[in-house]
Order: structure tokens, then sequence, then C-alpha cells
């Protein structure tokens, strides 16, 4: 089985350019997409995305923790949505299941298609407040700003690309919690703000006490929203 | 040896499995009141000074800190045993909306409440504000639990809570390390990097104390969650968050060194004030008027920090009392009113005046503390903020007036629709209007507890010195060096 150290060094080739390009589509697809396990996977991608990053600044160890830490808040989200998602099954016919067609609607299987994967299934009555264009303008919007905050106020001690990503993922995440009050939702902009953060804190923060509990703040953080995802749910069961 | 001042983190954290265990019998509620009046009383007895050091930093209890625990102890201790006192009359069918906000839904609140005021209390004594604020996230994270208390409506408020609070974290982090690489430089750091660090610190307690634009934590965990819990929350972490601010600009007076953040301080609070006087004069429920009443309340004593002053401290602790005592007459008023309606909302409690008086009065008396009126607990401090703020700025004086004269409002509004007739239906259109009939059917106990937190409101309206005074004996050495 492969070392630590060994894994890092088969992945030199993903330079700190190639790993914000990443964190560009990662964080892009959480603001833009709706289905819950894009969402997922894309959040579980930045954080393996941010920790490539970080093991170049710090400790690789350190940053490692820190893709563990995101590989564990992952699975609590999945399982709330997987519990959710589960029960309402139970409440949504077939016709509305199949509802919706359009050139990308393709069936590879019931109940399945391209653009559920970006869209969801919506199960909600009312409309969206913001469409899935203007999602994707509005991150064009923040990639240019991230980008001219990063050659304005760099932050010290920080590579240009470094300082780029945090802006970006902290941008992101504020305006993927500005956009929607659904706990899923606001649980991937508020752990992609948090990423940002962290990319800066964990380089200039040398005490392990400090990165340690704050690493174990993001977990409880996880279980509580995870709550959240479930109460609201069972809401919507209730609906039905 | 383990210091004594610890015992006032082990003591509620070590009470949580069994006030768990019996979270479903009324015993739950008592032991969980019992424990914060314990610890209360403990607060008191304890002697100041430096506990140890940690991290660089001191441990340490002083007088300031004593009197916020005793009163955020002694507040929650009354707040615990809220539910308690209501009958525990079981649903015909258990629903879990905001509406059915019976004691039924607040039964996490008492080990939850519990280990929130073990980490508030450590909060307390730490000097660290990195620690401070990771113990905070702990404790709001807890509070999640508390606010949605079971509800599967709506998830807003605990979510916009858990979203703000836990925004403000990693600026403190970041604010805390660079107080620490202040210290370790020697002082030596350019006014650029002080800027940053009180901006830094400036938008973190801005979230942590709901200032205007970052309010709605405050007012939706009021308009939401029961009235118990909703108290616990405008309580609690105000009174913290103050605790910690006014320490941190005693420790480090460079943060308010410049005129722009004092007046960035003044702005935020009447701005707040402002905000939540205005919205609180158009609310037609008594839930939401109570977030906005508070955060007019909060606004003021924000604005009484940035006024600064050699009795600064001793207004915002008077005022803190005040507002501690309000909110949980409000609290104990609602939830008495709720046993016979199935909202709080203005044209559902029409005739409440005539079925429930003295939870009416105290309600409404609740509010008018809020808001500073005359005769009221409220009244000394928003008087000392008026003449101080009339001082400095006329005009913002006269705007916060105008912002208590909201509240005010906002209160007689919902006082007079309990006084009126409730409307004729298609069914009793043709029936005789009954006789005003006044009956008191509040909980015996319940209305024991409104009948002496209004009798203290009132009293302490009357006469502040009676708080002013001993406080001013503690000797609180601690100042805002703002002058």
């Amino acid at each position: 089985m492969p070392t630590l150290p060994e894994i890092l060094a088969r992945l030199q080739f993903l330079t700190q350019e190639s790993a914000l390009l990443g964190l560009f589509i990662t964080a892009g697809v959480i603001l833009v997409a709706r289905d819950w396990r894009t969402l997922i996977l894309a959040l579980l991608m930045q954080y393996i995305l941010a920790g490539l990053i970080l093991s170049r600044v710090i400790r690789p160890d350190l940053a490692a923790l820190k893709v563990m830490i995101g590989a564990f808040i992952c699975p609590i989200l999945f399982l709330s949505a997987r519990q959710v998602s589960t029960r309402l099954a139970f409440f949504t016919s077939p016709a509305e299941r199949n509802k919706g067609a359009g050139w990308i609607n393709f069936k590879w299987w019931p109940n399945f298609s391209l653009m559920s994967l970006i869209k969801g299934q919506d199960r909600r009555r009312s409309p969206a407040a913001t469409g899935f264009m203007f999602r994707v303008l509005v991150v064009l919007l923040m990639i240019i700003i991230a980008n001219t905050l990063s050659n304005t106020f760099a932050l010290p001690d920080l590579s240009l690309n470094m300082t780029t990503a945090v802006y970006w993922l902290v941008l992101a995440g504020l305006v993927t919690l500005i956009l929607t009050e659904d706990p899923m939702r606001v649980a991937h902009g508020l752990f992609t703000a948090l990423t940002g953060f962290d990319l800066y804190y964990t380089t200039i923060e040398k005490s392990l006490l400090m990165t340690g509990l704050w690493g174990a703040v993001n977990l409880l953080i996880a279980l509580a929203i995870g709550y959240l995802i479930i109460a609201k749910g069972a809401g919507l069961e209730e609906e039905f | 040896m383990i210091p004594q001042a610890f015992w006032l983190i082990a003591l509620p954290i070590g009470a949580v499995p069994i006030v768990y265990v019996l979270r479903r019998l009324g015993l739950g509620a008592i032991m969980a009141a019992g424990v914060a009046l314990l610890l209360a009383w403990f607060v008191t007895w304890l002697p100041t000074g430096i506990i140890l050091n940690f991290l660089g930093r001191s441990i340490e209890l002083d007088r300031f800190s004593q009197v916020t625990l005793l009163l955020l102890f002694a507040a929650t201790a009354l707040l615990f045993l809220i539910p308690a006192l209501l009958p525990q009359t079981r649903p015909k069918r258990e629903s879990r909306t905001a509406a059915s906000t019976s004691w039924r839904d607040n039964r996490t609140f008492y080990p939850a409440g519990l280990a929130i005021l073990g980490l508030l209390g450590a909060a307390s004594l730490s000097r660290h504000l990195g620690i401070i604020a990771i113990l905070i996230e702990v404790a709001v994270i807890l509070t999640v639990f508390v606010i949605q208390g079971g509800r599967v409506d709506s998830t807003r408020a605990a979510l916009r809570f858990l979203v703000l609070m836990s925004l403000a974290t990693p600026l403190f982090l970041l604010a805390a390390w660079r107080i620490d690489f202040y210290q370790l430089s020697g002082g030596l750091q350019t006014s650029g990097n002080l800027e940053q660090t009180t901006l830094l610190v400036g938008f973190g307690f801005a979230l942590w104390l709901a200032v205007v634009p970052f309010h709605s934590w405050l007012t939706t965990t009021s308009g939401e969650s029961a009235p118990a819990t909703a108290a616990f929350v405008l309580i609690a972490f105000p009174i913290i968050a103050f605790s910690t601010l006014i320490h941190l600009l005693a420790d480090f007076p460079w943060l308010v060194e410049s005129p722009q953040a004092v007046q960035a301080l003044i702005m935020g609070g009447v701005a707040t004030a402002l905000m939540g006087g205005i919205t609180a004069s158009v609310q037609r429920g008594f839930s939401e008027l109570m977030g906005y009443a508070a955060l007019f309340d909060l606004g003021c004593t924000l604005t009484l920090l940035g006024l600064g002053g050699e009795t600064g401290v001793i207004t915002i602790l008077v005022s803190l009392i005040g507002r501690a005592l309000a909110l949980t007459l409000i609290a104990a008023s609602t939830s008495a009113i709720r046993l016979r309606a199935g909202s709080d909302g203005f044209v559902e409690l029409r005739e409440m005046a005539q079925q429930m008086p003295i939870a009416t009065a105290g309600l409404t008396l609740g509010g008018l503390t809020l808001a500073g009126t005359p005769f009221t607990a409220g009244f000394a401090t928003h008087w000392q903020l008026l003449r101080s703020m009339a001082a400095v700025e006329p005009g913002w004086s006269v705007l916060l007036a105008l912002a208590g004269l909201g509240v005010a409002l906002g209160y007689l509004r919902g006082f007079r629709s309990t006084l009126l007739p409730r409307r004729l239906t298609r069914s009793n259109k043709g029936s005789a209007r009954p006789t005003v009939v006044f009956t008191v059917q509040e909980p015996p106990l319940l209305l024991l507890l409104i009948v002496l937190l209004s009798a203290a409101t009132v009293l302490l309206g009357l006469f502040p010195a009676v708080l002013i005074e001993p406080l001013q004996a503690l000797g609180i050495t601690i100042a805002i060096p703002i002058p």
C-alpha cells in the first residue's frame, strides 16, 4: 500500500494552477447544481483539491487530515440526504417523477436524466427564485471578482493562485448561502466558504490545537446540518 | 488539584446525562433549573483572579464575568422552569409545527441548555479570542437543536442562526492569530495590519450581536422557536458576546484607537436600534415583536458601549439585567397565552386580556421594558443613553427615542387587540354579544412567576438604585477604553 509521501509524489503532475481550475469547477457546480448527489461529489472533490494545494505549503499529514475531515463531512451529508430522498420517493407518483421534457432530458433508465444531475429531481412546489442561467452568470461574475480581488488585495504569505482560490471559495460559498434556504445547499455553501478560509488559516496558524479544534467544529457543523436536512425532509413528508 | 472555577464547566456538563434521561418527566426541568441556580450561587461564591495560564493567555474570573455569569445562570434557571410549569397536556394528534410549542417540544432544551451553559461559562473564563470563538461555535451547534425543538415545518431559524454564527468564527480565529502575532512582534505592526484586525473583530461581533444587516438570526429565532428557548438564545448569546467584547477592548485598547472604529460602533448600534424599533411597530404577532424589540434593545446596548465613559460598564450591566428580566417575563407570559390560543398573532388573541389578564399584562410590561418606557426596568439605561447621545449627536438621540416609541407602539397595538371582542363568524352572528368577564386562567405557578417578574420590573423602574448601587459596590475594575 503506498504511503502518503508516495501518493503525493505521484500527484506531482497536478500543479497549483490545475488544482485552482478544479476548484473553479467544483465550487461552480456547487453554486449551479441542485441534485444532492452531484453536490456531495463536488464537495468531496473540493476537499481533495484543497488538501492537495495545502500539501505543498504545510505538513502533508496536516493536509491529509483536512481531506479526512472533508471525507467525514460528505458521508454525514450523504446519509442525511439519502434518508430524506428515500422517504420522499414513497410520496412521489411515477407521473411526477417522469415530468419534464427537453433535448437534454435523455433517459438512461427510469427516473434518471442527464439534466437531473444539474437541476435535480425538483419535488418542490414553489418555483426556484433564481434560474439555471442566472446562477451560471453569477459563477462567471464571481470568478472575475475573485481574480480582481486577488490581484488588488493579496493575502500575506500566500501565492497568487492560493489567494485566488481563497477568495473564490469564500465568494462562491457566500453567494450559495445567499441564493438558497434549503439546508442541503446551505451546507454546501457554508462548507465551501469555510474551505476557503481553511486554505488561508491552516497556512498561517502554526498551533496544532487550534487547527484540530477547527476541524472538529467543522464535523459538528455537518452533524447539526444533517439534523436540519432530516427535519426539513420530515416537514416535506408531512406536506404530502 | 482542579481549580474551583472549573466546576462552572464541569457541573452543568456532568449533569447533562442525568437531565437527558429525565427530560420526558417534569423532574428533568426541575433538575436543570436546580443546576443552573446552583451555578448562579457558586459563581458569586468563587474567588476572583487568575485561575491558570493556557496557550500563553490567562484563564481568569473577574468581577465583571462574575456578574454576567450570575445573570446568565439565573435567567436560564427561570427559563428552564417555564416549560415545566405549563400543564402537560398531550395533543390529540402529535403536531410538530411552530404553533404547537408545548413543553413536549422543549425536551432537548434542558440537557442541551446545560451543556450550552457549560460552554458559555468556559468562554467567559477564557481570555484567548480563538478559544472563545471555538467554544461559542460549539454552543451554537448545540443551540441549533434547542431552536429547532423537534419542529419539522421550517428550519429557517436554526439554519440562519448556525450559518451567521459560523461565519463569525473564522473572522475571530483570524483576528486571534493577528492579535497573537501583534503581541509576539512586541507591538511593532503597521497601521494597516491593526486596521485589518479591527475590521475582522468588528465584522465578527456584528454577526454575534445581530447588528443590521446581520440581524435575521435573532428575529427568525424569536418568530419560529418556542418562547422559552427563543428567550434563552436572545439572552445568553448577547450576554457572552458583550462580555467578550468588553474584555477584548479592555485588553487591547488599540482596537478602538481610531475615531472611525468608535463611530462605526455607535452607528451600528443606532442603525440596529432604529431597524428594530421601526419594524417592531408594524408587527402582527407577539413572537416576531419580541425579536424586533430585543433587536432594538441590543442596538441601544451597543450604542452605550460605543459611547463608553466611566460608568459605561455599569450601565451596560444594568441594561443586560433589564433585558434578561423583560425577555424572561415575555417568555413566561407568551407561554401561558399559547395554552389558549393557537398562535400569538394579534388577530388570534382577541379577548385574551379577559381570559388571561395577568399574562397579557406581563407580556405588555415586558415589551414596554424593552422599549425603555418610564417606570419599567429598562427606563434608567435608555434615559442615560438618550442623555449621553444627545451630548454627542442630538439627531441620533431623537432617532433612538423614536425607535423606542416604535417598540412601545408595537406592544400597545398588541395589547389593544387582546382587549377587542372576537370577530363574529356566521355561526355566532345571531347570538347576543357575551358580557365582558375577566377570569384568571393561567397555571398557578406560572402566574406566580409572571407576577414576581412584573413586580421586579416595576420595582427596578421605580428604584433603579436598588440595582446600580450594589453593582458599583462590587468594585468592577474593567473599563471601556473610550473616553
